[in-house]
This record gives C-alpha cells, sequence and structure tokens, in this order.
C-alpha cells in the first residue's frame, strides 16, 4: 500500500538521525581548563582538638555500625577515649560546622559510647618493644600516660615512674568519680600497661632512685605535674582549719567534713574549687547550707568549665562571685569570720598571669570552720634533674617540649600548659614524638610540623607513623562552613545525654551524665557532616554530566577520566564535604 | 458499548482502548477532564500503561518522546498555553519521528485571558511536522484518536487529534465506545523503526551535517504526504471493522452543489442545519468539513470542489495580518487547479463566540449577493448585508 518504513529497510538510509556508533571518540577533555582535584582535609573540629582526632573517619565509622573500628580511630591518637568521653571540655564542638548549620555534633559522645561499647587491642600490631632504647616516664597523670602510650606504640621500652601506690595522678587524685568512675580509669590504664609498659609506682625519684641512675634511659619525660598547692599565708591559722583542695580530693573521708553543721568556705573559681564543693555536698549527702564557694572571678571569667559550674549550682552550691578573701576575724566570743573585699581579676599583660586587685572598702563576712583553698599549684620543692632551668614556677622548653638538658622532655602542668586533661595528653604525645625524632636522628621540628595538623598546635602520631603513606598538604587544609554544599543535609536536632537529677546525685558518688543509648547515638553519629573527608557518597559520579568519574574498585581512590572531563567543576559544587576541589589545568 | 460522553471522556476512551503504556500529561483547561478520567483509571488500576504526572506540559512531551524512542505507544493531550509550551519539543517529535498521539483542545491563546474555543493554538503548530485532525463531535474525536495510531505507526510522524473547548469537550453525546478486542485486531502493537534501546545503545538526534539535515527534512515532508493516502485507507478501514468512516473531507449534499462551504470542527455540523434549509428553499448548498488540515488533502479537495461556483470558508481562527487559516490553505490548493472560483474568507467564532445556523445562512446570503469575492477576509456578516 505504502512504501516501507520497517526498520530492516531503513537501517542504511534511515529516516531518522540515529547513530550506533560509540561517542567515545570525541575526546572532550581537550576543552578542559580546569581539574578536579580529590583531596581530603582537615575538619574544623579536628583542628581544634589538642590530639587531632580523626574525628569524620571515627563519625563515618560508627555511622555504619563499626563502633570498634570508630574505636581504633580514637586510639590512633588517644590512649584515654573513656577519660575524654567524660571529661573532654571537647573544643572540636565549639568548632563544629555543623554549630553553623543547627547544633554542633556530640563528639565527646561518640567518643564516651566507643569506648563503653567497643573493644580494640592496641598491642596487636606487634610493634611493641621492637625498638631498644629504654626510656622513662616520671610522673603518671595524662601526660606521662601520653607519652608511655605513644613511645610504646612506637616500639619502645618504657618505663612509667610514679611516687604515688597507683597510677593515674590527677585523673585518679584530682577528678572525683562522679565525673570519672574509677573503672573507667582503670580499664584505660590497663590498655596502656599491655603495651608492655613498665610500671615503678611508690617510687619518688631523688628519693628511692637517683638521677643519676636515670642517666642510663636513653631519654626521659618528665610529667610531674603541680604538685604543691598555692595557699593564703596571711589566713594561716590559729582559727579554722585550712585544707587545699588537691588534698582534699584526693582523699575526701580524712577530714571529718560529713558533719554539716562545719561552716566550710572555698575559696577559688577553677574546677579543683568546684569539684571540692561538689565532693563535699555528697559525703555530707546532699546538706549543702554550710557549702559556700567564693572566688574573685565574675561567674563568666571563671577558670572552671561552664557546664562543671552550672551542675554545682544545680546540686545547690553557693557560688559567690566578685571576692578575695581579705583576713580572719573574731568579734568577743562569736565565731570565726572570713573578711572579703570586692576584687576585680584582670590577665596581666606582661606575665599573662591573673592579678587580682581590691576595690573599694566593702567587705562582707562569712563564719567559717573550714577554709577549703583552691587557687592553684606550683612545682614546689618538687625534686627535678639536677641543673634543669626553671622560670616562673614551670620547667623551660623549647617548641618541641625539650628541657635544657640533654634527652629531657617534658609536658602537663609542669610545663605550663593549659590546665586540662586533653592539653596533657597533647604535649605527652608531642613528647613522644619529639623523643622519637631525637633517638632517630630526625629533625623534630620539622617532623612536628609535618604532622601538626591544620593551622593548630595539634599533632598526628599516626600521622608520623605512617610518614610518607599520607599527602601532608592534606593535613594542613582546613574545610570551613563555606566549603561545604550543605543542600545535601536536613536540620537534625542534637541527642544530649542525660544527667543524673541534682537531688539524687548528690547522694553518692554515681557517675552524673548517663551515655547515650545505642538508638540516640545512632541518630547523633549520622548528623556529622564528615567534613572534608569521603565517604564514598558518590555525588561526585552521580552528578558528573561525562561520566568522567572513576572509583577505582581496589583502592577505592576517585580519578577523573583525563580523556572526557571538560573540567565542568559540578563535582567540586556537588560534593558535599569540601573534598573535590578544582585546579588549574597546568598545576 | 453506547455510552453518554464529553468529547473529553471520549477522546480517553479512545486513548485507552489503543492501550498507551506510558502517558505523560499535565492538566489545562478545558482538556483537565482527560487527565483526570486517565488518571482515574490509572487509580483503579485498570490503565495498563503507566501515568506520568510532569512539571509541565514541555516535560510532558519530552517524557512521550523519550517513552515512544523505546518503543512504547504514548499519549498526552493539552490545549491553548499548554501547546504553545510544547512547541519547542512539537519539532523534536516530529524530528525524531516518533509516533506520538495527542488531544489537544481548542483554546484562544492569551492574551487577554480567555478560555474559549478558538483553533489558533493548534494552527499555530501548522509547520511542525504533525498530522492534524479537527473533529466535529465526540464519536469522531473517538475513532480519530485509534486511527491516528495506526496512521502514525505507519508513517512515523506524530498525530494531533483537535477537538473544541467546551462545544466538544464538555457537551455530552451518546458515543458508541468500541469493545477492546475489535480495537486490538485494528490496531497492532507498535513496532519503531528504531529503538532507543540501553543493550544497543545508539545516539538519537545527534548533530549532523546541513546535507544530512536537508535530507532528513525532506523524508520528513515525503513521509507527511505519504500519510493523505495512509490516513484515507485507515478510514476505510476502520469503517469496514467499525462502521464508522468520515473521509479525510467530510462532504455534505456535495453532489450538485454550486455554493459549497469548507469549515473544519464543530461549525461543520452546525453547517448541515443550515445547509438543510437552504436546499428546501431549493438554494444548491453543499458542505465540505476539512478533517485532515496536515497534511492537507490537495487532491480530495480540488475533488470536492470541482463543480462549484463560489466557495466560502468560515475559519473560527486567524492568522494576523494574512486571513483565516483554513482558507489560506484552501485558496493555495485551488490556485491553478480551478481557474477562477471565487472563495470569500469569513472569520467567525473567534474568542468561542457562538457560530449558529442563521450565521451560516447569513455566509450563503452574502456569497449569493456577489460575483467576485471581496479581497480580504469578512468578519460581520451583517454588515456586508446591509
Amino acid at each position: 500500500m505504502v512504501k516501507q518504513y520497517r526498520p530492516e529497510a531503513n537501517r542504511h538510509d534511515p529516516f531518522v538521525a540515529v547513530s550506533w556508533e560509540s561517542t567515545r571518540v570525541f575526546k572532550t577533555g581537550a576543552q578542559r581548563s580546569e581539574k578536579p582535584v580529590f583531596i581530603n582535609k582537615i575538619p574544623p573540629c579536628r583542628q581544634a582538638c589538642p590530639m587531632g582526632i580523626d574525628i569524620p573517619t571515627a563519625f563515618h565509622l560508627a555511622s555504619k555500625g563499626d563502633i570498634d573500628g570508630a574505636l581504633e580511630v580514637f586510639l590512633r591518637e588517644n590512649p584515654l577515649p573513656g577519660v575524654c568521653g567524660r571529661v573532654c571540655y571537647h573544643p572540636c564542638e565549639a568548632e563544629c560546622n555543623r554549630g553553623s548549620f543547627d547544633e554542633p555534633v556530640g563528639v565527646r559522645s561518640l567518643e564516651r559510647f566507643v569506648s563503653d561499647h567497643g573493644t580494640f587491642d592496641v598491642a596487636g600490631d606487634g610493634a611493641s618493644g621492637s625498638k631498644k632504647e629504654q626510656i622513662a616516664v616520671i610522673g603518671s597523670g595524662p601526660a606521662g600516660l601520653s607519652a608511655c602510650y605513644h613511645l610504646a606504640r612506637f616500639g619502645y621500652h618504657v618505663t612509667l615512674i610514679e611516687a604515688r601506690a597507683e597510677l593515674g595522678g590527677m585523673l585518679r587524685y584530682g577528678i572525683p568519680p562522679y565525673r570519672l568512675p574509677r573503672p573507667i580509669l582503670e580499664r584505660e590504664l590497663e590498655r596502656i600497661m599491655s603495651l608492655g609498659v613498665h610500671a615503678k609506682v611508690e617510687t619518688t625519684v631523688g628519693r628511692d632512685i637517683s638521677w643519676e641512675e636515670l642517666q642510663s634511659f636513653d631519654a626521659l619525660f618528665l610529667s610531674v605535674g603541680l604538685q604543691a598547692a598555692k595557699s593564703l599565708p596571711e589566713l594561716n591559722p590559729p582559727g579554722p582549719a585550712m585544707i587545699t583542695g588537691l588534698d582534699f580530693l584526693a582523699d575526701p573521708g580524712r577530714w571529718f567534713l560529713e558533719d554539716d553543721s562545719n561552716k566550710v568556705l572555698i575559696i577559688g573559681g577553677g574546677n579543683v574549687a568546684i569539684d571540692a564543693a561538689r565532693t563535699l555536698m555528697r559525703i555530707r549527702r546532699g546538706r549543702g547550707s554550710n557549702i559556700t564557694l567564693v572566688c574573685p572571678e565574675s561567674r563568666e571569667h571563671m577558670p572552671a568549665l561552664p557546664e562543671e559550674i552550672e551542675e554545682a549550682l544545680e546540686e545547690g552550691v553557693i557560688i559567690v562571685n566578685g571576692w578575695a578573701p581579705h583576713r580572719l576575724h573574731k568579734d568577743g566570743g562569736g565565731p570565726i569570720s572570713l573578711d572579703f573585699q570586692r576584687a576585680e581579676v584582670r590577665i596581666g599583660r606582661q606575665t599573662g598571669n591573673i592579678e587580682i586587685t581590691t576595690v573599694g572598702r566593702e567587705v562582707q563576712s562569712y563564719p567559717v570552720d573550714t577554709i577549703i583553698v583552691a587557687i592553684g599549684q606550683h612545682l614546689g620543692t618538687q625534686s627535678l634533674p639536677p641543673g634543669i632551668d626553671i622560670d616562673d614556677g614551670k620547667i623551660v622548653t623549647d617548641r618541641c617540649g625539650r628541657a635544657s638538658l640533654p634527652n629531657v622532655f617534658t609536658g602537663g602542668d609542669a610545663m605550663g600548659g593549659r590546665a586540662f586533661v586533653a592539653d596533657a595528653l597533647a604535649d605527652g604525645k608531642r613528647g613522644a614524638v619529639a623523643i622519637s625524632c631525637l633517638l632517630e636522628g630526625k629533625d623534630m621540628e620539622e617532623e612536628l610540623q609535618i604532622s601538626g595538623i591544620g593551622q593548630g598546635l595539634a599533632v598526628s602520631t599516626e600521622h608520623y607513623r605512617r610518614g610518607s603513606e599520607t599527602d601532608t598538604d592534606a593535613l594542613k587544609a582546613v574545610v570551613t562552613y563555606e566549603h561545604m554544599n550543605t543542600l545535601f543535609f536536613s536540620e537534625c536536632t542534637r541527642r544530649n545525654p542525660e544527667h543524673l537529677m541534682a537531688e539524687a546525685r548528690v547522694k553518692s558518688f554515681d557517675e552524673v551524665i548517663c551515655g547515650l543509648e545505642p538508638s540516640a547515638m545512632a541518630e547523633e553519629v549520622s548528623r556529622c557532616f564528615n567534613c572534608g573527608t569521603c565517604i564514598d557518597c558518590e555525588m561526585c559520579l552521580d552528578f558528573c554530566p561525562d561520566l568522567s568519574i572513576i572509583r577505582d574498585a581496589e583502592s577505592g581512590i576517585y580519578r577523573f577520566d583525563a580523556d572526557y572531563c571538560k573540567g565542568c567543576g559540578v563535582c567540586s559544587v556537588a560534593c558535599p564535604r569540601g573534598v573535590v576541589e578544582m585546579a588549574g589545568e597546568t598545576s | 458499548m453506547r455510552m453518554l460522553l464529553t468529547g473529553n471522556h471520549a477522546a480517553a476512551y479512545g486513548a485507552r482502548l489503543t492501550k498507551p503504556q506510558v502517558i505523560a500529561a499535565f492538566p489545562i483547561t478545558p482538556q483537565s477532564p482527560i487527565y483526570e478520567k486517565l488518571s482515574e483509571w490509572d487509580g483503579e488500576g485498570i490503565l495498563g500503561g503507566r501515568m506520568m504526572r510532569v512539571e509541565s506540559e514541555h516535560s510532558a512531551m519530552a517524557a512521550c518522546i523519550g517513552a515512544s524512542l523505546t518503543g512504547v505507544r504514548t499519549f498526552t493531550a493539552t490545549a491553548s498555553q499548554g501547546l504553545a509550551l510544547m512547541h519547542e519539543l512539537l519539532h523534536f517529535a516530529s524530528g525524531v519521528r516518533a509516533p506520538i498521539v495527542m488531544v489537544n483542545v481548542n483554546r484562544s491563546l492569551a492574551a487577554p485571558w480567555s478560555f474559549w474555543s478558538e483553533q489558533t493554538d493548534s494552527l499555530s503548530q501548522r509547520d511542525t511536522g504533525w498530522i492534524q485532525f479537527y473533529a466535529a463531535d465526540n464519536q469522531e474525536a473517538l475513532d480519530t484518536v485509534i486511527q491516528a495510531y495506526r496512521i502514525s505507526e505507519t508513517v512515523f510522524l506524530p498525530s494531533m487529534v483537535v477537538l473544541e473547548a467546551f462545544y466538544t469537550s464538555h457537551f455530552l453525546e451518546p458515543v458508541e465506545v468500541p469493545d477492546q478486542d475489535q480495537v486490538d485486531e485494528f490496531l497492532p502493537p507498535f513496532e519503531p523503526a528504531f529503538r532507543l534501546d540501553p543493550d544497543n545503545p545508539a545516539a538519537f538526534s545527534q548533530t549532523v551535517t546541513q546535507d544530512q539535515y536537508a535530507q532528513f527534512r525532506i523524508k520528513r515532508h515525503i513521509a507527511m504526504e505519504d500519510a493523505v493516502e495512509v490516513a484515507e485507507y485507515v478510514d476505510t478501514q476502520y469503517k469496514e471493522q467499525f462502521g464508522r468512516g468520515y473521509g479525510l473531507l467530510d462532504c455534505y449534499r456535495l453532489e450538485d452543489a454550486e455554493a459549497v462551504l469548507v469549515t473544519s470542527g464543530t461549525i461543520g455540523s452546525t453547517a448541515r442545519v443550515a445547509i438543510d434549509s437552504l436546499r428546501e428553499e431549493g438554494k444548491r448548498a453543499g458542505l465540505a468539513r476539512i478533517r485532515l488540515f496536515r497534511p492537507f488533502p490537495k487532491a480530495q479537495v480540488i475533488e470536492a470542489l470541482k463543480h462549484a461556483n463560489k466557495v466560502a470558508v468560515i475559519d473560527r481562527n486567524l492568522s494576523v495580518g494574512q486571513e483565516g487559516i483554513f482558507c489560506e490553505e484552501l485558496k493555495s490548493a485551488l490556485y491553478t487547479a480551478i481557474d477562477g472560483i471565487p472563495v470569500f474568507g469569513f472569520v467567525l467564532g473567534l474568542g468561542g463566540t457562538n457560530v449558529s445556523p442563521l450565521h451560516i445562512r447569513g455566509v450563503f446570503d452574502f456569497m449569493e449577493r456577489y460575483d467576485h469575492a471581496p479581497g480580504k477576509q469578512i468578519f460581520d456578516i451583517e454588515e456586508r448585508n446591509g
């Protein structure tokens, strides 16, 4: 009837433009002036972490249910995830990019969770004892423990010398169990000891063992802390009993303060003062009418962590701000009172030290039976290696933590760093890397710089151990919120851990903050943006209009197909995490 | 089965009987009841194919093109602004020779805003390479949808079946709905000439050379010319099987007619009443309603008008600055074929205004008074009468 329109009649003379040839002959890559570069970067949380923990990777593993893997990520950089998961001041959360979106991610909650629910054998990699050098670490607080842990993982033989009967330093004798339950500390100590660290307790250097004897070690790490509490000599008895905060915390039962008729004044605004007040509240089983904390700082300038202050107030501690102790006085046969003067606190412009000045003549008096003084510590008469340089009560060091004596390094409070566990742990880690450099003839400043995280002070021992395996540039570039493509994320409320009710918790030393339940943790881990960390979301691959992004099946590494990538940059815009960037074709 | 249906529902039944596998559409007055009826059947699970609810008419046509290339039968429906939005892809559909069938319900184009019948929307798409049918009533709408698939799938060109806003789209008429097995027998499953097949990859509509482009255009034109013959054949076959045929021109009392009205759509059925009354008065009036506008059935038109002395054309459309579009097309067909026949061009019913039997009488009266047609289109019969 009409002419044939069937395919077989038209294949060689089609009536529609159709081609069965491959378009691969068109090498569109020739149009490219820029190319995508796939490179992981440092998220602000990791830069802020004194230990430089790879937080986004830990979150990614946890989000896939790999709690052991996430624990391993923490343990690469931090020997005490169970401790830090409870007491860290979490600077990571303050810098979290998600904070610009809705609320910061609960990093501390995860650290605690993986420590409580995960298992990982740090001794399993077989490095322990692989090197011949002997190192002595003096003092088993967080700085010393961190040095032991990392040195042992590098393969050195480590001897840990501790003056007290038990290991842990301030972790044991300074942090009350309602913040850090002792079984948690024991578990962490056990993990460090499993690396073959040889501990000698009840050994005071200078008394039980001489500094000369220690010269047989290849290097020393001094983490002796600040063992002498500052006092207020002008208030000395006769009169009320005076106890230092640290002495009180080390053994609260020893001071016979259980009776709430004993009027106690705590002087100081730091964590020790707050801990003393809260501990006293507990040994009095919540009867807090005669527990008052007075400090010269205003509430917002108190050195104690805001969350600690908040919890103390909830528990009924009375905090009086802006007053400095002046004198004790007694009117006739009445009780002894402590007079306070209105005070202001400034940071000395030259010294950087806290300067307290009294203002006006106004005086406030508090009747007192016992004064707990918690206004800081100093080196005191601590035995130190002969000839070591001391300045302003601190051991003098160079930027690598090396003291004025050969092969002697230091960290922690004795070196005058920040008085937080995480910072002490970071000092121990830096000391370990520096000692390793010394013993292996490497340039320690350069190595610390190479292994430094972002623009901050943290050093990655993982990176130091692996050396050339990772790209050092990647450790320096930081992903800001502006680098992120947040279109892929939706708002989600942060899951915060529950706290014991104040009325209940003051009656015991039970842990105040509860860990997140697995279901809540699962929600929280999904909130992490994994900034700067490729988690194989494959948005780049999905959005590439030229099908030119290729994931190597074996290595998992992404690359672009140079023959066809036009350099349009869609992949770099699509990347939610700031991993894909465009670079000049010639670079 | 005999049912009382609106033109929209008749078209929807027609579409369902052809078993389209993909329907992509977007609602627009006065076409929406087609979309709604198909959606209703989809919801009841009796549609058979898949209903794609897209975000615009442009996407609807794009989806139909893609689906059609994979070798499935596709259907869509639109009107007025929706058709205008599709314009780019109408060229594409015919260029890739996708035998899509679309119902367009004529509606006046903005501005100003209006909802009533006028053919300018579909006639504006005259040169897109689509076959165009204009139906006069609801039964014809249903029958033409079925015929259109058979024609389109033979010559590989898309078809537009045109209804009129409200005059057909929303008026109920008794409609004979054919049995499914009868339709299945009439319309074999669609076999594409070239299939978009992931297992045998091909590029469709890739860049071609100037010469290749010219050749594809000419092939498309030849296929369109072939479609006249195919449409005539399909209509004959349809009549054989279902008892209803329309021809490419629907001719009424034309055998001995001296004055012949040429028109399209619903005015064509109204005209029958006027012609009957003129015939009662002894006037030799006749009607040729053009059903197939593209391809324009030149030979059939010439054949139908060969005995006429005068021809009047009523257009419910206007090519602004020219004249009524059917009139223009008719003149083009008649030129040189029938020497010196006067063609009176009337443009009536714009914006959906009513064209009654009295108006049509007026057209014949007008023609009777003049030996020669005026050189331009006539908008107002009364004025000329006076």
